[in-house]
C-alpha cells in the first residue's frame, strides 16, 4: 500500500488480507533408474581397475547382470568440494597460546612454594649477632704496667686549666635586707601623699568657710514662692487641658514646656524638704 | 419522570405492568441475584495495565501469562490463545506475584484513603481465590512468596508502609512491622532461605531476619555510605551472596548480603535515565534491567558494564523470564508486551492495547471482522477475530473524541481535541484530509451519511455542522448553532434526510439535512450522553447523566417512557441490535447491560470493567458486543444465542 498505490484502492473491508492457502508441494522427484549406473562410455574411476578404459559402452540402463565386479573405485571423487580447502577462519593465533598464563600468587603459594624462594641472597653489612652457644675466648692477659703508664701519661699531659673562684652571694653583708634605694623611694611616695592630702584639706576648709546654712524663714519663703509659681503654671496648664487634639507644633511644644516646668518645680520642692540646706555663698 | 403515556400504543398491558414494577437494577459492583439478569460471557479482552510494577508475570510452566487489567487478573494461555479472568478485587490492582512453582498467585489492590486494601491468594490450578487478606491500608505495594512457598511477605503502600509475613496455607498473618521510617518500595525473600528478606525504598535498603518461633522481624540496615538512593527494584543473587538494588537515580547498587555492606555500583560510565525499574538475572549471571525511559540493557555480572542495550516504547515496568532463561516478556507502561531475546535484546511486539481511556468505538458498516477505537493520542483498528492491532494512527498530544468509518470503507473520519476533523486512509493510515477549525475547543461527535458525501459533526461548544466531503475539498454546508453544551452523540437516518444530536444542555434536536433547520426538539433535565434510533426509526432511545433510559417518539418528540437505567452511575453509551429487539448500555457503574427493548428489562449484565464504560458497540453480525472503559480495556462480550436470534430476526421491521 505504500507510495504509488492510489488511495481509492484502500478500503477497510480489505484490511484483513485474504488467507492464501499454502501452495501444495509436488512430491520429491525420484528417478526410476539406478543411481549407480554409469553414463554411456564413462571413463570415470577406471584407473587401476581390471576394466578397460571405457565403461558401459552399450549405454545400458541396468547394471550389467552376471558380473559382481564393481567397475568404479569406492573412493573416486572429484576432490574436495569448493571452499572446503579454505583455512578455518577461527583458527587464528590467539593470545597466550605460546606463553601460558601466569598463575596468581595465592595458588602459587599453595602449589609450588619453592618457586617463591630467592635465587640469590643479599650480602649482609653487619656481623651476625652471637649465637646462644657461642663462648668468649678466655685468659687473654696483657703484660702492660698500667701504673707506670698512667704516671707517665699524667706527667706528660699539659696542665689543666683552672676555673676562677666563684663569688658566694649568701655571704654578702646586706644579704636578706631591704636595699637602701627602696627605702628612699618609699619615703618619696609617702611625702607626696602627705602633700596631696594637705592640699585637699586646705581646699575643703576654704570651701566650708564659704557655705552657710539656710535659715528657716528663708526656706519657708522659698517654698511659698515655689508653690505660688506651681499654682500659676498649673493653672495655665489646666487651661489647655481641653485641647485633646494637639495638631500643631506650637501646641505640642507649649504642653511639653508646662510639663517640664511643673516637673522641675516639684523636684525643687523635694529638695527644700531636707533638714539642713547649705547655700553656696560665692554664687 | 414519565410513568407511562398511552399516546403511542406500542406497548402491551404486560409491559405497562412491568413499568409499574421497574426492573431491579444492579447495585454498585455486582449484579444482584435477580431472576431476570444473567451474566454476559466475556469472549475476549484486549487490555493490559502496564503501569503496575512487575505486573506481567510468566507462569513457570511457560504457557501462561498473568497480568492485571483494572480490577481483574487475566491469565492468558499463550499457546492456545485463551484467557481466564480472576475477579475478586473491587479496585485497581497494584501488585501481582506468582510463587516459585506457580502453584499460588497473589494479587493486591488499591482502595480509597482510610480503607483496608485487599490481597487475594489464588490457587492457580483451580483459578479460585483461597484467601482474602486484609491488613494493609489504602494500597498494597509489593508481594513476594518465600522460596518454599510456605510464607508470603507483603508491603503496604505509602500510607501503610509496613511489611507483613503471612502463612500461605492458612492465610493467617504471622508478624508485621513498619518497613522503615522512609517510604519502602519493594520487598523480596532471599533465593534460598525462607527466613531472610530484603526490602528497599527511599534512602534505605534493609535486610530482615524472620524469627518464626518468636514471631518477630528483625531489620539490619544496609550501609551504602554517602549515597542517597531510592530503590525501585530488588534482585537477590540465586546463591544469596549479593543483592542488586535498581535505583531511581539510574544506577544498580551491589550490596553484600552477609554483612549488608555496599560493594559497588554500576554501570560505571553513565546512569540510566529515569531509574532502573525492574531487573532479572539470566542463567549466565548477567543482569537484564529495564529503565524508566524504555531502555532494556544487559549488564555483565562482575563489572556491571553495559553489554547490550535496546529501546522499547514506554517505561519498562516488568520483565519475566522464560523457564530456560533464553527469552523474556517485557511489559511497559504504554501497555505493550514485548518478546525479547536475552542474547541480542531484540524486542518483538507481541501485544498492545490502549493505555488511557477510550473515547469511542465503531464498526465498519456491515463488517464485523474489524473495529476501530480512539483514545488520547491514537486511533487503532483491531482484528476482531485474532484481537490483534491492524493499524495505529497516532497524532501526538491530541485527544481523539470520536471516530467513524465511511460507509464505503474508504476512509476513517475522526474528531480531535484541537477542533479538526481528520480523514485517514483505512489501510495505510495516512492522512487524507484535515478540516481545520471545524469546531472550537474540539470536535466531539461525528456521523457519516450513507452516500458517503457528507459528514455531520458536533463540537464542544454545541454547534452542529454539515460538511460536504469531496476528493480534494471539504466544505461546510451548514452550521447549526442551537445547542448550548457539548454535543455528545450524533445519528443520521438511513435515508440521510435527518440527523439527530444529543447535547449536554439537556436537549436532543432533530435536524433536517436538506433545509438545515430544526425539525423537533426533545427536552429533559439531564445531560444527554447517548442516543440511538430504533432500526425502524420510529423511536429514539436516549440516556444521560440522570441515569434514565428514555424512549421518545421520533415523529412528534414526545417521551414514551422513562426507566431507571442504573442506580449508581450515569449511563454514557448505547448500542442497539439490528432488529431493535435488544440494546446495550454502559456507564459509570462499570456494568455492560443488555436490555430487552420492548420490555425495558435488563436481561444480561456483564461485569469486568474496572473503570466506567465510555463506549459500546454491537457487531454488525450480532454475534458479539464490544465495550471500552476509562481504564483503556476493550471487552468483547458474547451475545447470548437467544438474543442473537432475536437480533437477526428483522421480520418485525417494515
Amino acid at each position: 500500500m505504500e507510495g504509488a498505490a492510489p488511495y481509492e484502492e484502500e478500503s477497510i473491508y480489505k484490511i484483513i488480507p485474504a488467507e492464501v492457502p499454502p501452495p501444495v508441494k509436488p512430491p520429491v522427484y525420484r528417478s526410476k533408474h539406478s543411481p549407480f549406473t554409469c553414463p554411456t562410455a564413462s571413463t570415470f574411476g577406471l584407473a587401476q581397475t581390471s576394466k578397460p578404459g571405457v565403461n558401459n559402452l552399450g549405454g545400458s540402463i541396468e547394471e550389467p547382470a552376471g558380473s559382481n565386479h564393481h567397475f568404479s573405485k569406492g573412493g573416486a571423487t572429484f576432490g574436495k568440494s569448493p571452499g572446503l580447502s579454505r583455512p578455518d577462519q577461527y583458527a587464528f593465533l590467539k593470545k597466550q597460546t605460546h606463553a601460558k598464563p601466569i598463575a596468581p600468587l595465592r595458588s602459587l603459594k599453595e602449589t609450588a612454594p619453592e618457586k617463591l624462594q630467592p635465587s640469590q641472597l643479599k650480602k649482609k653489612l653487619r656481623p651476625p649477632v652471637p649465637a646462644a652457644n657461642d663462648k668468649p675466648v678466655m685468659n687473654l692477659v696483657s703484660d702492660k704496667n698500667f701504673i707506670t703508664a698512667n704516671a707517665v701519661d699524667v706527667i706528660l699531659a699539659p696542665p689543666r686549666r683552672r676555673l676562677p673562684p666563684t663569688q658566694d652571694f649568701l655571704k654578702k653583708a646586706d644579704y636578706g635586707m631591704t636595699p637602701d634605694y627602696l627605702h628612699k623611694v618609699k619615703q618619696d611616695i609617702a611625702n607626696e601623699y602627705e602633700y596631696v592630702r594637705k592640699l585637699h584639706e586646705e581646699e575643703l576648709e576654704s570651701r566650708n568657710q564659704q557655705l552657710r546654712l539656710m535659715g528657716e524663714e528663708e526656706k519657708e519663703a522659698l517654698i511659698r514662692g515655689f508653690k505660688a509659681k506651681w499654682e500659676q503654671v498649673n493653672r495655665e496648664y489646666q487651661a489647655m487641658s481641653h485641647q485633646t487634639k494637639l495638631d500643631t507644633v506650637g501646641k505640642i511644644k507649649r504642653k511639653e514646656h508646662f510639663e517640664s516646668l511643673l516637673g522641675q518645680i516639684e523636684k525643687d520642692l523635694e529638695k527644700l524638704n531636707r533638714k539642713h540646706i547649705f547655700v553656696d555663698a560665692t554664687c | 419522570m414519565f410513568e407511562h403515556t398511552e399516546s403511542t400504543a406500542d406497548f402491551s398491558v404486560e409491559q405497562a405492568r412491568s413499568l409499574a414494577f421497574p426492573p431491579k437494577v444492579p447495585a454498585c459492583r455486582r449484579p444482584p441475584p435477580s431472576m431476570a439478569t444473567e451474566d454476559l460471557d466475556i469472549q475476549a479482552v484486549i487490555g493490559f495495565r502496564g503501569v503496575v510494577p512487575n505486573g506481567l508475570r510468566l507462569h513457570p510452566d511457560g504457557e501462561h501469562l498473568v497480568f492485571p487489567l483494572g480490577s481483574c487478573v487475566v491469565i492468558r494461555n499463550i499457546l492456545q490463545r485463551t484467557q481466564t479472568f480472576l475477579q475478586g478485587h473491587d479496585n485497581q490492582i497494584s501488585a501481582i506475584t506468582l510463587s516459585a512453582s506457580g502453584k499460588y498467585l497473589a494479587s493486591g489492590q488499591k482502595t480509597f484513603m482510610g480503607f483496608p486494601a485487599d490481597m487475594i491468594i489464588w490457587d492457580f490450578e483451580s483459578r479460585k481465590a483461597t484467601h482474602r487478606l486484609r491488613l494493609h491500608k489504602v494500597a498494597v505495594q509489593c508481594i513476594a512468596f518465600s522460596p518454599s512457598e510456605q510464607f508470603m511477605a507483603s508491603l503496604g503502600g505509602q500510607d501503610d508502609n509496613s511489611i507483613v509475613i503471612w502463612e500461605v496455607e492458612s492465610g493467617t498473618p504471622i508478624c508485621g512491622t513498619p518497613a522503615a521510617t522512609e517510604v519502602a518500595k519493594s520487598v523480596t525473600f532471599f533465593s534460598k532461605s525462607d527466613f531472610h528478606l530484603a526490602s528497599g525504598g527511599q534512602y534505605h535498603v534493609r535486610l530482615w531476619n524472620f524469627d518464626l518461633p518468636n514471631k518477630k522481624l528483625r531489620p539490619t540496615g544496609c550501609n551504602i555510605g554517602k549515597l542517597r538512593r531510592t530503590t525501585l527494584s530488588l534482585l537477590v543473587h540465586p546463591e544469596d551472596t549479593v543483592l542488586y538494588c535498581g535505583t531511581q537515580s539510574g544506577d544498580l547498587l551491589e550490596v553484600g548480603l552477609e554483612r549488608g555492606l555496599f560493594k559497588k555500583s554500576g554501570p560505571p560510565k553513565e546512569f540510566f535515565k529515569r531509574g532502573i525499574t525492574c531487573s532479572v538475572m539470566i542463567p549466565n549471571g548477567d543482569i537484564i534491567i529495564g529503565t524508566g525511559d524504555g531502555t532494556l540493557a544487559k549488564l555483565s555480572s562482575g563489572t556491571l558494564r553495559v553489554r547490550t542495550q535496546n529501546q522499547v516504547l514506554g517505561e519498562v515496568t516488568s520483565i519475566s523470564l522464560t523457564p530456560d532463561g533464553s527469552h523474556f516478556f517485557c511489559g511497559t507502561s504504554k501497555s505493550n508486551i514485548y518478546w525479547v531475546d536475552c542474547d541480542s535484546l531484540m524486542a518483538e511486539l507481541r501485544t498492545t492495547c490502549h493505555s488511557e481511556r477510550i473515547n469511542a468505538i465503531t464498526f465498519p458498516f456491515g463488517y464485523s471482522e474489524v473495529f476501530a477505537t480512539c483514545s488520547m493520542t491514537d486511533i487503532r483498528v483491531w482484528n476482531a477475530k485474532t484481537r490483534q492491532e491492524l493499524l495505529r494512527i497516532q497524532v501526538p498530544n491530541l485527544e481523539c473524541h470520536c471516530v467513524a468509518f465511511m460507509r464505503d470503507g474508504k476512509s476513517i473520519v475522526s474528531g480531535w481535541s484541537d477542533g479538526k476533523i481528520r480523514g485517514f486512509l483505512p489501510q495505510s493510515g495516512r492522512l487524507m484530509y484535515a478540516i481545520h477549525d471545524a469546531h472550537q475547543n474540539g470536535a466531539t461527535a461525528l456521523a457519516c451519511t450513507s452516500d458517503c458525501g457528507r459528514v455531520v459533526s458536533g463540537g464542544m461548544n454545541g454547534e452542529v455542522r454539515v460538511w460536504k466531503i469531496l476528493r480534494q475539498t471539504q466544505t461546510m454546508e451548514a452550521s447549526l448553532k442551537e445547542h448550548r453544551g457539548r454535543v455528545w452523540c450524533l445519528k443520521i437516518r438511513e435515508n440521510d434526510q435527518q440527523a439527530v444530536s444529543a447535547s449536554s444542555d439537556g436537549s436532543v434536536i432533530v435536524w433536517d439535512l436538506n433545509t438545515f433547520t430544526r425539525v423537533s426538539c426533545l427536552f429533559d433535565s439531564t445531560m444527554f450522553k447517548a442516543l440511538v434510533y430504533h432500526p425502524d426509526e420510529s423511536q429514539i432511545l436516549t440516556t444521560g447523566s440522570d441515569r434514565k433510559l428514555t424512549w421518545w417518539d421520533a415523529f412528534d418528540g414526545q417521551p414514551i417512557r422513562a426507566l431507571e437505567g442504573s442506580e449508581t452511575g450515569e449511563l454514557t453509551c448505547l448500542a442497539i441490535t439490528r432488529s431493535g429487539s435488544h440494546f446495550l448500555t454502559g456507564g459509570e457503574d462499570k456494568l455492560a447491560r443488555l436490555w430487552d427493548y420492548d420490555e425495558g428489562v435488563c436481561k444480561h449484565a456483564g461485569l469486568g470493567h474496572s473503570g466506567g464504560i465510555t463506549a459500546c458497540a454491537i457487531a454488525p453480525d450480532q454475534s458479539f458486543a464490544v465495550t471500552c472503559g476509562q481504564e483503556g480495556a476493550i471487552f468483547m462480550w458474547k451475545i447470548p444465542e437467544k438474543v442473537q436470534e432475536a437480533a437477526l430476526d428483522e421480520s418485525g421491521l417494515h
